[in-house]
Parts: C-alpha cells; sequence; structure tokens
C-alpha cells in the first residue's frame, strides 16, 4: 500500500533537478579541472540503491537529458551513464554496508563515463573543453559529492521499498 | 556482484544499440533540434530560477579565486600609494622648507649673522625634563655650544651639547631657560622664562617698567646673556598684576612657533653690534 509518488517519479524528478543544478551551480563552480557531475554521481546512486533496472533506466534518462542540454551528439552520455547505473546496479549488494565502496565506484565510474566520453568525442572528430586533465576534477568532486547524495538517496530508496531490505 | 539476468542483458543490448543509432543520427544532422529546444524549454526557467538564487554564491567563490591575484594587486597598488604619498608629502615639505630657509636668510642677512642651516630631527623633551630638540648638524659642521638657534621668525634657543654630526638645542621655551630680552624701541630690559609650550613669561628688571599688550620683545644683552642680542622673540599678549605693583608679570606669544620646528639655523658668528629692532618682521614694526 504505497502512498505518495513511485520511485520512479521521484527518482525523475532527482534526476531533472540534478540536471538543473548541475548547470546552474556545479557546472559554474571556479573549479580547477572539470565540473563536478552530480547527475552522474546521482545515477551510480540509484544504481546501488535500487538495483541494476533502475540504474540503467535512470542513467538512460539522465543522460538523454544531459546529453539533450549539451552540444554533443545526443546517446553518448545516454549510453555511458546507463552502463554506470548498470554496473553499479549489479554492485549493490557488494556496496551495501561499507561506507569506502560508495566512493570507489563513484570514482571509477566517473572516470571511466567520462573517459570513453571523449574518447566518442575524439572518433567524432570533436574535442572537449577540457580534456583529460578535466576528468581528475571531475573524479575527485565526485567523490566529494559521494556521500552526500549516496546515503541520501539510500534512505529514500529504504522508505519506498522496505521490504527490500529485510533479511 | 550480481550476475545480470538474461531480461537486463537484453535491456542493456538495447539501450546500447539505441544510443548508437541516437550518436549516429544526431552526428549526422541536427535530427534533435526539436528535442533539443523543448528539453532546453523545460529546464532553462528552472535553471535561470537557481541561478538568480546561487549568483551572488558563485560570484563568492568566484571572488575566492582570484584572491590571491586581488590581494596581491592590493598590495601592488597600496605600496604605490604610500610611495606616491611620500612623495607628496616631501613635495610640500621642500616647498615648505623653501620658504623657511628664504625667511632664515632673510632674517640671517638683516642682521648680518653667519647661519649654518639645520634640520630638527627629534622634538620634545627627550634628554631629561627639558624641552629641548635635536638638530643635524654638531662639531662636523662647526656647530659651538652655547651657539644660538634661531629660525626664521626669531629666537629658537640655544646648543647645549655638541655631537660630531648632531646637537642638542634648549628651546626657549624650557622651563629652566631665562631669555634676557628688552622691550623693543626702548631700552627695558627684562627675563622671558618658559613654560614649556605654554607661552612666555616677562618680567622687567624695572617694576616701573609700563608693559603694554602688543609691544615686542627682542633678546637683550641682560645679565651676560648667551644669546646674541636684537633676535625678536615674542609680543606681549597680556600684562598681570596692578598697575602700581612692583615687577608686573606679562605673556609672550613667541614669534616661533616651538611645536612644529623644522628648519633652524645656528648662529655661527654675529656682528659685534647689536642690531636692535632691525630684525622684528617687517609688518609689525610698521604698525608699532
Amino acid at each position: 500500500m504505497r502512498t505518495g509518488p513511485g520511485p520512479g517519479v521521484l527518482a525523475a524528478v532527482a534526476i531533472v533537478a540534478a540536471v538543473v543544478l548541475q548547470a546552474a551551480v556545479f557546472a559554474r563552480l571556479p573549479l580547477p579541472g572539470g565540473p563536478p557531475s552530480l547527475v552522474l554521481v546521482l545515477v551510480v546512486a540509484i544504481g546501488l540503491a535500487g538495483g541494476a533496472n533502475a540504474g540503467l533506466a535512470a542513467g538512460f534518462g539522465a543522460g538523454l537529458l544531459v546529453d539533450l542540454l549539451s552540444d554533443h551528439p545526443v546517446g553518448i552520455l545516454a549510453l555511458f551513464f546507463a552502463l554506470a547505473g548498470f554496473v553499479a546496479g549489479l554492485l549493490e549488494a557488494d556496496v551495501e554496508r561499507t561506507v569506502l565502496a560508495p566512493v570507489v565506484v563513484v570514482a571509477l565510474s566517473t572516470a571511466a563515463v567520462y573517459l570513453a566520453y571523449l574518447g566518442v568525442l575524439g572518433l567524432l572528430d570533436r574535442s572537449a573543453a577540457d580534456g583529460v586533465r578535466g576528468v581528475l576534477g571531475t573524479v575527485a568532486y565526485d567523490v566529494v559529492l559521494t556521500p552526500f547524495v549516496v546515503p541520501l538517496v539510500a534512505a529514500v530508496a529504504r522508505r519506498m521499498a522496505p521490504a527490500r531490505r529485510l533479511p | 556482484m550480481l550476475r545480470p539476468t538474461r531480461g537486463q542483458r537484453r535491456a542493456v543490448l538495447a539501450l546500447v544499440l539505441l544510443s548508437v543509432i541516437l550518436v549516429t543520427l544526431d552526428s549526422r544532422g541536427d535530427a534533435f533540434s526539436g528535442v533539443r529546444s523543448a528539453a532546453h524549454s523545460v529546464t532553462d526557467p528552472a535553471q535561470e530560477g537557481v541561478t538568480a538564487l546561487t549568483a551572488p554564491v558563485g560570484r563568492f567563490f568566484g571572488g575566492l579565486g582570484d584572491l590571491g591575484s586581488s590581494r596581491t594587486r592590493i598590495e601592488t597598488l597600496e605600496r604605490e600609494n604610500a610611495e606616491l604619498r611620500r612623495r607628496l608629502r616631501e613635495g610640500e615639505l621642500t616647498g615648505a622648507r623653501s620658504a623657511e630657509l628664504e625667511k632664515l636668510k632673510l632674517l640671517s642677512g638683516r642682521g648680518g649673522f653667519t647661519v649654518l642651516p639645520a634640520t630638527v630631527t627629534g622634538l620634545g623633551p627627550s634628554i631629561g625634563f627639558e624641552w629641548t630638540v635635536t638638530i643635524d648638524a654638531g662639531r662636523r659642521d662647526g656647530v659651538l655650544g652655547d651657539a644660538t638657534v634661531v629660525d626664521g621668525n626669531g629666537l629658537v634657543g640655544r646648543v647645549k651639547t655638541v655631537g660630531e654630526s648632531s646637537s642638542v638645542i634648549v628651546l626657549a621655551v624650557d622651563p629652566a631657560s631665562a631669555v634676557g630680552v628688552r622691550l623693543a624701541g626702548g631700552n627695558q630690559l627684562g627675563v622671558a622664562a618658559g613654560n614649556g609650550l605654554g607661552p612666555l613669561t616677562f618680567t622687567p628688571l624695572d617694576p616701573n617698567t609700563r608693559v603694554r599688550v602688543g609691544d615686542r620683545l627682542v633678546t637683550g644683552p641682560y645679565g651676560g646673556s648667551t644669546y646674541v642680542a636684537g633676535l625678536p622673540l615674542g609680543e606681549v599678549t597680556a600684562v598681570s598684576g596692578d598697575p602700581g605693583a612692583p615687577a608686573r608679570e606679562a605673556t609672550v606669544r613667541p614669534y616661533v612657533s616651538f611645536g612644529s620646528l623644522d628648519l633652524v639655523g645656528v648662529l655661527l658668528a654675529a656682528p659685534r653690534v647689536d642690531p636692535r629692532d632691525r630684525l622684528l618682521p617687517a609688518a609689525q614694526r610698521a604698525a608699532s
């Protein structure tokens, strides 16, 4: 007997909010290296909390939205965000009870996603502003964001589906 | 790590294919311009709202980034400012000093003195409780002990101790100092005693001397005074005591402003002839 919006709706709202915050705030922070990627951290957090299907769907949706709002061809980040969310969802069981694991997952996902993104842009004869050096910054900032985003998403997910967490 | 189920694998594969198609379509032309603008029309208002809220914060952080360079810039400007201010002050001082020097030359020329110009380097009751100043001229420059010191306006004091390149001068306003004086325009003698930075006190030798407000005093020969005679000292501003009482006292405002001494002259030589009243300021002499 669930009341209020379902997890899918909540996730969609969270993703749109993250995209807006990303464009309005995080992308504008005058930090060295690339900007933090709140959206990717959120996707990984949804994957870790909700499983591979949730991660895949959230990643694809979020990536598609970011693609549409960016200059690069649509579909690149949709693909990589979806894969990142999916893999995070597969790692769900391993990550659950440790503090460091989400950080490692976020760091690896960010590095993999943005290196792959740069690679595809290179194949398409385009270049990104910050290049590979920027990826380092993005990874570092995403790691910093992780302790804020992942537990929050996990807590919301627990409230949405308490039965999942019980043995 | 969980193994993906068959359905999940299919979903991933489908999404990968979909993405590749999307990328291909989009990099060939702008197939998605309509969707892009739609997406922008949804998120832009929200983005603007958030930006309006966070712009000050962003500017703050932007400022933080510039903080280092701002600080060095501020420091550079401050240094420049101090330097310019110093030059300005020097210019003003030079102007003021040249005027002072002019007056000093006038005084020494009229009195026939040989004057050694010197700058006051230390001011105030520095030695004991005497009112003294230190000047940047000493034995090397020919300064002798007890030499009279003047500035363009009149008597300053006398040399107390002579160092190699600096000297200490006891000011005429030193409370222990007594200057033998003569009322200008006559031969009535008296003593002007210092009161620190307050006005001098003039006590005539002859109790019957008539002292009036506006009378002017020059240094006189009284008591084998060590001061060169004929130097302007000050002007009577008040007379105390009853007219009939003996030894009336008068308050004398000195011509020299002892609080702001800068350029002074040490009298190295003076003619044997008393210049009498010739050194008094011209305008005031005309008025009397």
